[in-house]
């Protein structure tokens, strides 16, 4: 069932080398160990504060808060990307290692599914190819029904959104709780954005929230 | 997590028990192999060998749903063999005197290591003897059927006439001398009933596993708790010193094998009974730990992300109740005014003169508390900080000027709940009140169970908003005529700033390494820019109309984000700027840890860090966020201003070095312990540890969860005024145990679940778990026989169930087999972060079934044939012309080969993962058209671990 798209990037590892690693690490995965860490790599991230910047952060999957380094280009092509993801020796999480969903982040970040940030070929739809005409405005998709997806400035769709919304939920009642919008949040955000994701919906006028943690 | 994830590796046994950490939190088998090379064993007890059980030193397999019976029948052994009554030996000696020793602790102050003398113990000596921490040691007083607490005063004396129920502590402890031995009602002997119908054959029936692996799980239980430690005796030198020799305790680690069942809450109290009686709460390696799934569910979580909850476990304001009345009921103090205290406007209020005016009585700076404690202030501050009104409400100069503002404010919250999970979906599917759905970072035509009503759901709601980093399938699911979908495109984890919640409570910073992709954008740009649109389309015009009843100015998205946050929509985001810390990378691990304590920041990063102060700062300095109190703290190193202000990191390290504390990351491993207070910040006030009792090397005094204790750190210096039990009725009303009529007289001795007093089909809640059988069980007389977690007894189903197989136990020749979910190292949940990935869909291109070789046998199927699974949810037969919505056709057998025990699942039982649906580079059948939404009567929680099916080859 699995198919590969023209377009896929590969993120600077070839397959036969992911898969050779792979391999390593579906042996070792209970001990938390990436066997794929490079020291020498990321030595040379490390010291060479004119071509790239290294910065912390926790990885996106599960909750042990694996500590990672994220790699920024400064210079060439890639200026501005992030290049390289590995595991933080400092924390104390994991002391370095990552695990194959955690190794691999890095195609997360850019892969070529993702939505409006690539130019050229969408390997899905072409709607969802970067577009710099709505750099100023930022960028929505939409579709009627089951038709197709199109793109819209993401100020007018926040306009209808927020106008649609209102629909929904029709007048207040005077204990200020509609459930005509079901919210649902999102343990894939960090506590600001949940916060202000809650303090938005206690002022919309309702606590019909939900989120992961009920299922 | 009670404990935290380095932790693991102080304890002397580890039990995973419902979780598959190899596989689901691979760095956590990290932290269990530090462990087990100083000696500890793994032992796993699961329904499927997982790939955790493959490494383990012992794995016991149990059936679906059985796991209360094995508890329960546990606690029935150990008890045993510390009274000497069972035939299968005795506990030794030593242990059996340090399991009662603990048990019959009596307080008589001196074990109370306040940390401050002036403020030493003032109630255990009044109520002689109370409890450290332990319901284990509660007298409860039965009255009919109810298990209820002994009513005293906080004088520890009888009540008298007069007083009202407000005055009483009646929770919290009254000792007896002996638990053996005295009234019957001690919690001790009550549980001791309860236990009693477990005998090892009945669970051995019940679970499925041996009598022998029931004896060996005793054992560990006993060879690894405080009755086998050194230094057993609570408050003793080197009981909880996870470094000492002779240091025993055992750990339990679960996680969705434990919540996902009809009886989910109820399985997790049952490893809080057993870890309590075996006095592994508050000690390193010991505890209870949920290993969460997600890397920020519990900070989601935390900040009220559920229809019942406003951020930080405070419930819903309720209809027609007032700001004192919802204030009275917050951990603190009683707010109905005190004896002999003057309020801040001068009035001297008498005793519980039912005014709540103390509800009003804060003031800023460092005792900005006033009559109030954490919770209750950091609800003051957040109804004016999410409804406007703060700075206006604190320079009123007058009670009634302050009250005015207050009051009308308060009216802006919703009052009462929302919907549950799966309620909401058939509340769209219903279409007279949800007419719309805002789903931001989730995937629930994946993730819910029996798609086919979600689907009716997501098809007939007008509007529907998703947040994602790709086209997933909830966006791309099938929609009426005339609906609108939108799809909004966001950034990955390295491009945005902000902090992150962990397992084990623990807030780290994330720092931004890079600008959002193309078009996307940081969740937060997209929800202020909704907050705006909201604002201009009139969605907030009541908190307008408020404002101008009270004479407040301002518009509401200035005021309550513009301002605060310090970005305005139409301006690009990175002009939002300011002066926050930054911590250093450090090339080698010798390296100082350095930071740059006045970067200037923008974007994401200088907005977070604005919401994190809102958050964070200490509740009496207008934090919100009152369990996070302290994470940021203007006065970072100062040691004034509160147990949550001083330099909380433990006596041998150095003081914070940063304000926002999830950015420090001071890695010391102080006193051997893995506690690291120094990386990141943990709620509550940075405990890494909850309920211990300060005995930890370089923990201070843990002020939480110590009855006596807990008054200092929640209210102010006014002991004699505290009042937590109402704190702890109500949030622990006994309502989270719903009720069965139990069709044998099996437990009728002890009967675990209670009638509501005074009749009624609501049932309140018992004290103790008891097994009931999954919803859908194989198992007909057991059900007979124990039961079923139903809401409301008999009269009632479950609360959410509709797709019933009608008898629900079914024969053999209907759906012969149980159902259970799994996850794999290499996807993820709902499936857009790694079915897009190529490496991810290499690894594991597609769904499978794993079964037994006998199953296989019997259905004719072989290793890599396609199996078809049926469910009461995806039959037509049973359904007719029910709107399947079932994708994809089959799984991939994996059948086992050899000794049965080797197998990875038992016969009767099969496992398929639920990652797959119809996007992304991987594709495959969904899981959850086949799995059951009945929830558990408590959380909703849907029972994925145990449903029926039946297969057959395609």
């Amino acid at each position: 069932m699995a198919t590969k798209d023209k377009g896929q990037s590969f993120d600077g590892m070839t397959r036969r080398a992911f898969l050779k690693t792979a391999a390593v690490a579906g042996a070792v995965v209970g001990c938390g160990m990436d066997v794929a860490f490079d020291a020498a790599k990321a030595s040379a991230y490390e010291s060479d504060a004119i071509n790239y910047r290294v910065t912390n952060t926790t990885c996106p999957y599960c909750s042990a808060s694996c500590g990672q380094r994220v790699v920024t280009a400064l210079t060439g092509a890639n200026t501005g990307k992030v290049v390289d993801i590995y595991g933080d020796f400092e924390s104390p999480m994991n002391s370095g290692g990552l695990c194959a969903k955690g190794a691999g982040s890095l195609q997360l970040v850019n892969n070529s599914r993702r939505l409006g940030a690539f130019s050229g070929t969408h390997p899905a739809d072409s709607a969802f190819a970067y577009d710099p005409a709505y750099d100023a405005t930022g960028v929505a998709y939409k579709r009627t029904g089951n038709g197709p997806w199109g793109k819209m400035s993401l100020d007018t769709a926040m306009s209808e959104i927020a106008t649609g919304l209102v629909t929904a939920r029709g007048a207040l009642p005077a204990t200020n709780q509609s459930k005509g919008v079901a919210f649902f949040g999102s343990s894939h955000m960090n506590n600001e954005p949940n916060y202000v994701y809650r303090k938005m919906i206690a002022n919309f006028g309702t606590s019909n929230v939900e989120h992961q943690a009920r299922i | 997590m009670t404990n935290h994830w380095s932790d693991i590796g102080n304890a002397s046994n580890v039990l995973v028990w419902g979780a598959n950490p190899s596989e689901n939190h691979p760095a956590c088998m990290a932290h269990i192999n530090r462990a087990r090379a100083k000696g500890a064993k793994l032992v796993v007890v699961d329904p499927r060998k997982t790939r955790t059980a493959l490494q383990a030193d012992q794995y016991i397999r149990i059936r679906p749903g059985s796991d209360i019976a094995l508890i329960n029948g546990i606690v029935r052994e150990i008890i045993s063999q510390m009274e000497g009554t069972s035939p299968n030996g005795t506990a030794p000696a030593g242990a059996v005197t340090k399991f009662y020793d603990f048990l019959n602790q009596t307080g008589n102050g001196s074990f109370y290591t306040d940390g401050d003398a002036t403020h030493a113990s003032s109630l255990s000596a009044t109520v002689a003897g109370s409890s450290k921490y332990s319901d284990a040691r509660f007298l409860v007083n039965a009255t009919g059927t109810d298990y209820q607490r002994a009513t005293v005063t906080n004088t520890g004396a009888t009540p008298v006439g007069g007083e009202t129920a407000n005055q009483l502590i009646s929770n919290f402890p009254v000792k007896v001398a002996d638990c053996r031995l005295s009234d019957v009602n001690t919690v001790y002997n009550r549980l001791k009933a309860h236990v009693d119908p477990y005998t090892l054959s009945v669970v051995a029936d019940v679970a499925g596993c041996t009598m022998t692996e029931i004896l060996d799980l005793v054992k560990y239980f006993i060879d690894n708790s405080r009755c086998s430690s050194v230094a057993a005796a609570v408050g003793a030198a080197g009981s909880q010193d996870p470094t000492a020799a002779g240091y025993k305790c055992l750990t339990m680690l679960y996680a969705m094998g434990i919540t996902q069942h009809t009886t989910g809450s109820q399985n997790v109290k049952s490893f809080a009974v057993i870890q309590t009686l075996m006095g592994n709460m508050g000690r390193a390696g010991g505890g209870i730990n949920a290993l969460r799934g997600i890397h920020n569910v519990q900070g989601s979580t935390d900040l009220g992300l559920l229809n019942g909850n406003i951020p930080a476990y405070s419930s819903n304001p309720g209809v027609g109740s007032t700001f004192g009345d919802y204030m009275d009921g917050l951990w603190g103090n009683p707010l109905t005014g005190t004896t002999g205290t003057t309020d801040f406007s001068g009035t001297v209020r008498s005793l519980m003169d039912g005014s709540h005016d103390d509800a009003y009585n804060v003031s800023t700076g460092a005792a900005g508390l006033g009559a109030t404690g954490l919770q209750q202030r950091g609800f003051f501050n957040m109804t004016l900080k999410f409804f406007g009104g703060y700075a206006e409400a604190l320079a009123a100069t007058t009670l009634s000027a302050r009250k005015t503002i207050v009051d009308g404010i308060y009216d802006l919250w919703p009052k009462g709940n929302g919907d549950s999970h799966m309620t909401m979906f058939r509340a769209m599917a219903a279409g007279t009140v949800t007419k719309a759905a805002v789903v931001w970072g989730q995937n629930p035509a994946i993730t819910e169970p029996n798609q086919g009503k979600v689907r009716q759901g997501l098809k007939n709601i007008d509007l529907l908003v998703c947040t994602d980093m790709f086209e997933n399938e909830t966006a791309a699911c099938d929609r009426k005529d005339g609906s609108v979908t939108y799809l909004l495109p966001a950034s990955a984890h390295v491009e945005h700033a902000g902090s992150s919640t962990n397992s084990g409570r623990t807030l780290q910073w994330r720092y931004r390494a890079a600008a959002p992709l193309g078009n996307s954008k940081d969740d937060m740009e997209l929800l202020l820019r909704l907050a705006k649109a909201l604002e201009t389309a009139g969605a907030f015009s009541h908190i307008q109309a408020k404002w101008t009843a009270l004479g407040l100015s301002g518009g509401v998205y200035d005021t309550l984000y513009g301002t605060p946050y310090d970005w305005t929509p139409g301006t690009a985001y990175d002009l939002a700027s300011g002066t926050a810390e930054l911590a250093h990378v450090r090339a080698n691990v010798t390296d100082p840890v350095t930071y740059d304590l006045s970067a200037t920041v923008t974007g994401s990063e200088w907005v977070t860090e604005k919401v994190f102060r809102e958050m964070n700062s200490p509740s009496a300095a207008g934090g919100t966020i009152w369990i996070y109190t302290g994470a940021y703290n203007a006065e970072a190193t100062s040691a004034t201003g509160g147990p949550w202000a001083t330099a909380n990191k433990g006596s041998l390290q150095a003081s914070w070095a940063v304000k926002n504390r999830a950015k420090s990351r001071d890695n010391t491993n102080d006193g051997g312990t893995f506690a690291y207070h120094g990386w990141g910040y943990a709620w509550l006030v940075n405990r890494r540890v909850f309920y211990n009792n300060a005995d930890i090397p370089a923990e201070v005094t843990d002020y939480f969860m110590e009855p006596d204790s807990c008054s200092h750190l929640f209210v102010p210096a006014n002991a004699a005024t505290l009042n937590y039990s109402r704190w702890y009725r109500h949030n622990h009303p006994l309502v989270d145990k719903p009720d069965v009529v139990l069709a044998a007289t099996l437990n009728a001795g002890s009967p675990h679940f209670v009638p509501k007093p005074g009749g009624g089909t609501i049932t309140y809640a018992g004290r103790f778990p008891a097994h009931v059988e999954p919803y859908e069980t194989p198992k007909a007389a057991l059900a007979a026989a124990w039961g079923r977690n139903t809401k409301g007894g008999a009269a009632f189903e479950l609360s959410f169930v509709d797709t019933q197989i009608a008898g629900r136990d079914v024969p053999a020749s209907g759906y012969p087999l149980t159902l259970t979910t799994i996850r794999c190292v290499e996807h993820f949940q709902g499936g857009p972060i790694t079915r897009n990935n190529w490496s991810n869909v290499e690894l594991e291109p597609e769904p499978w079934i794993e079964l037994n070789s006998a199953d296989a046998r019997s259905f004719g199927i072989s290793d890599g044939d396609m199996v078809r699974v049926r469910t009461a949810r995806s039959d037509a037969t049973v359904w007719g012309d029910y709107p399947r919505a079932a994708y994809g056709d089959g799984f991939r057998a994996r059948v086992g080969s050899g000794l049965q025990g080797n197998q990875r699942v038992a016969a009767g039982v099969v496992a398929i993962p639920w990652h797959w649906g119809e996007k992304g580079l991987s594709t495959g059948s969904r899981a959850n058209d086949l799995c059951i939404d009945a929830g558990d009567a408590n959380s909703m929680i849907p029972e994925s671990k145990a449903c029926l099916c039946k297969i057959e080859k395609m």
